[in-house]
């Protein structure tokens, strides 16, 4: 999978490309937004990291000539802590993320991660990890045919992990999704809801099946399943 | 100001202005004087001189020399002031005193003729006659009042014409100088506050003038820019105080790793620059709120809907520690403003009620609508807050004593005091009795539509 990588500062744009590629992407890097608009009319990619502020065309104009011309390739916004309204301008122009720096790598690659997942995803009605199983219609899970309880979150915490199963989920975005409230959360009251979670589904005597990805967030079973 | 600047003063340049017109109001005034009080009573003089001539010349036509003396002896009507006078030959007079100087003027004359009381030589306006080869007779009246009025009136107006200008070329200088040294006073200030000596003030003088009130209010705004900058400064001060501990670790373990690689150390190093980034990241996010271009988003919330997410989120944690969490929520609040921060202030709220409560304590929160404000508590059965360190928890960094040791950047308050002042409210910190009360007061609450 090809990641673009639209970002003026050399330094920033060598980290993201080295974090990317240990996340087994691709990347190809431009420093403009007009560079931008014809690398992604020539060809396909599967996420754009876009830096909000660019020599000559800025970061927005950017998004919405691509989205004004059809294309929906995710886009990830970079921003230097600037605005309050940053965030809501860029998803409101299409961006389907944002992040705003400094950012840990691990956090970037994350939400990349689960932008191009998202974008190849199709409805399901039930997801399945291992003998994990979530009816989504139903809204029943079970952990090898034993049923588990959850509260309203707890089960859109775990639908959440097992939609990136594999992959790692960041504190950010799962407040993000399962909360709704955009913020740095910066403390571990997260944990105590996965720490719940856990105790529902996981087997005693076993491995959780949600990892803890120390300084990033969490995964469900990334060598496991 | 020196003089030669005088043309650019706004005051001299008023004065000169007045000046001007002051003395167009007096030539004016003396103007209405004269036309008043002589050229009319002149010409009303000139008309009866003139009559009175005619009636003359026909009383001596009619009846001869005797009735024109008659005519001539007659008294005068009470407060005027007639000259009458009957010339024979040689132009001697007969009646009345001989004038000793005629200036004809159209149909009278002007005459000058001896003082009766011998003081000089007075003026009349009459009409002379002549009756016959050697007779004579002339009538007017006395205008010597009317000269000197018209000389009084003249002299005025040669004196004004040197006075007023005079004068008020020294009340425009002195009124630039006295103006222009309380603007000096105000410059100089604010040249001196350029330079960087925020602890200069402008005078007052305690009268209570214009400029008073002009130096009350620049002193009251200097005193909040010397405010602001002295808390800007004390806040680098302090950010540079914490972030040098952490960066002093991480340049330790990174020192040590290059000698010998060690995963803790690696692990130790990135908890130190998660440390920095998270103090950076909750500064700048401070600092973007004050800031608040734009103000708060208008976002329409439901603020028992927001309480119960909060509650929600912290309610593991709580349960973790043995603390119990209740909430009394009532429908049909409603609240325009920014979610994301709002949430983040009522979590930092019951993070500090979490943090603080010990084992088997209770935290509260409410929410309620009060004179169109909506106040939101947080109450918890911690320790509390001494009154003496309450107005201090809110800068940032403070911690206060006995706080050092628990878990937490001395950041979380300081955002939720950021995040009320952004919606136009407040942050007031109370005894629970026991523990604290933490009571959040924002703008306007509307009505739900």
């Amino acid at each position: 999978m090809r990641v673009l990588v639209v970002e003026d500062d050399p330094g920033v744009a060598e980290h993201v490309e080295r974090g990317l590629g240990e996340a087994g992407f691709a990347t190809c890097r431009v420093g403009d937004g007009a560079a931008a608009l014809e690398r992604l009319d020539a060809g396909a990619y599967s996420a754009v990291v876009l830096d909000r502020m660019l020599p000559g065309l800025d970061g927005l104009k950017v998004l919405q000539t691509l989205r004004a011309r059809g294309d929906r390739t995710p886009v990830l916004i970079l921003s230097a802590l600037g605005e309050l309204d940053d965030r809501v301008e860029g998803l409101k122009l299409g961006g389907d993320d944002y992040l705003a720096k400094p950012f840990a790598i691990s956090e970037l690659t994350a939400r990349v991660q689960a932008l191009t997942r998202r974008a190849t995803e199709t409805e399901r009605t039930r997801l399945v990890f291992g003998d994990l199983e979530m009816d989504l219609v139903t809204r029943e899970v079970r952990r090898g045919g034993r049923r588990a309880d959850l509260t309203v979150r707890e089960f859109r915490l775990l639908e959440f992990l097992m939609r990136n199963a594999g992959a790692t989920v960041t504190r950010a975005m799962i407040l993000e999704t399962v909360w709704g409230y955009s913020f740095d959360p910066q403390t571990n009251i997260i944990d105590q809801h996965v720490r719940r979670l856990r105790q529902k589904i996981d087997r005693d005597g076993e491995r959780s099946l949600i990892q803890t990805v120390r300084g990033a967030g969490y995964a469900l079973g990334a060598d496991g399943g | 100001m020196r003089l030669g600047q005088l043309h650019r003063s706004l005051t001299f340049r008023l004065a000169l202005l007045y000046l001007v017109l002051f003395t167009a109001s007096v030539a004016l005034l003396l103007g209405v004087a004269w036309v008043g009080g002589v050229a009319r009573p002149l010409a009303a003089v000139e008309r009866q001189a003139a009559a009175e001539g005619d009636a003359a010349a026909k009383t001596y036509r009619q009846g001869g020399l005797p009735a024109l003396v008659a005519f001539l002896k007659a008294p005068a009507p009470p407060g005027s002031e007639p000259f009458r006078a009957l010339l024979g030959p040689g132009r001697r007079a007969l009646i009345g005193a001989a004038p000793t100087r005629v200036e004809p003027a159209g149909a009278v004359a002007r005459i000058e003729f001896p003082d009766p009381d011998g003081s000089g030589p007075r003026d009349a306006v009459v009409s002379i006659r002549r009756l016959g080869p050697d007779l004579t007779v002339i009538v007017g009246h006395d205008v010597e009042r009317l000269e000197e009025r018209a000389d009084l009136i003249e002299a005025a107006l040669g004196w004004s014409a040197v006075i007023a200008p005079t004068l008020g070329l020294l009340v425009g200088l002195a009124m630039s100088l006295a103006v222009s040294r309380r603007i000096e006073a105000v410059t100089s200030t604010a040249r001196a506050v350029m330079a960087g000596d925020l602890s200069r003030r402008v005078e007052v003088r305690g009268t209570g003038d214009d400029f008073d009130q002009l130096a009350e209010t620049l002193n009251l705004m200097l005193a909040r820019i010397d405010g602001l900058v002295q808390s800007v400064r004390s806040v680098s001060d302090h950010v540079a105080h914490e972030l040098r501990t952490p960066l002093t670790r991480l340049r330790a373990e990174l020192e040590i790793l290059g000698r010998e690689p060690s995963p803790a150390r690696v692990e130790r190093a990135l908890e130190e620059a998660e440390r920095l980034q998270s103090i950076f990241d909750a500064l700048l996010r401070i600092a973007r709120i004050e800031a608040g271009r734009h103000g708060a988003a208008q976002d329409a919330l439901d603020p028992a809907a927001l309480l119960s997410d909060a509650v929600d989120f912290y309610l593991p944690e709580a349960e973790a520690k043995g603390v119990s969490i209740e909430a009394d929520l009532p429908a049909g609040l409603a609240l325009r403003g920014d979610r994301d921060l709002l949430f983040q202030a009522v979590c930092n709220l019951l993070d500090n009620a979490v943090k603080h409560t010990p084992p088997g304590g209770r935290i509260r929160v409410e929410a309620r609508e009060d004179a169109g404000r909506l106040h939101i508590a947080v109450a918890d059965t911690g320790p509390g807050v001494a009154p003496e360190h309450r107005a201090r928890v809110v800068e940032r960094f403070y911690r206060a004593p006995g706080d050092e040791e628990k878990p937490g950047l001395g950041l979380g308050l300081p955002l939720v005091s950021a995040v009320a002042a952004l919606h136009g409210g407040t942050l007031e910190l109370q005894s629970a009795e026991p523990g604290l009360r933490a009571v959040l007061r924002l703008g306007r609450s509307k009505p739900r539509v």
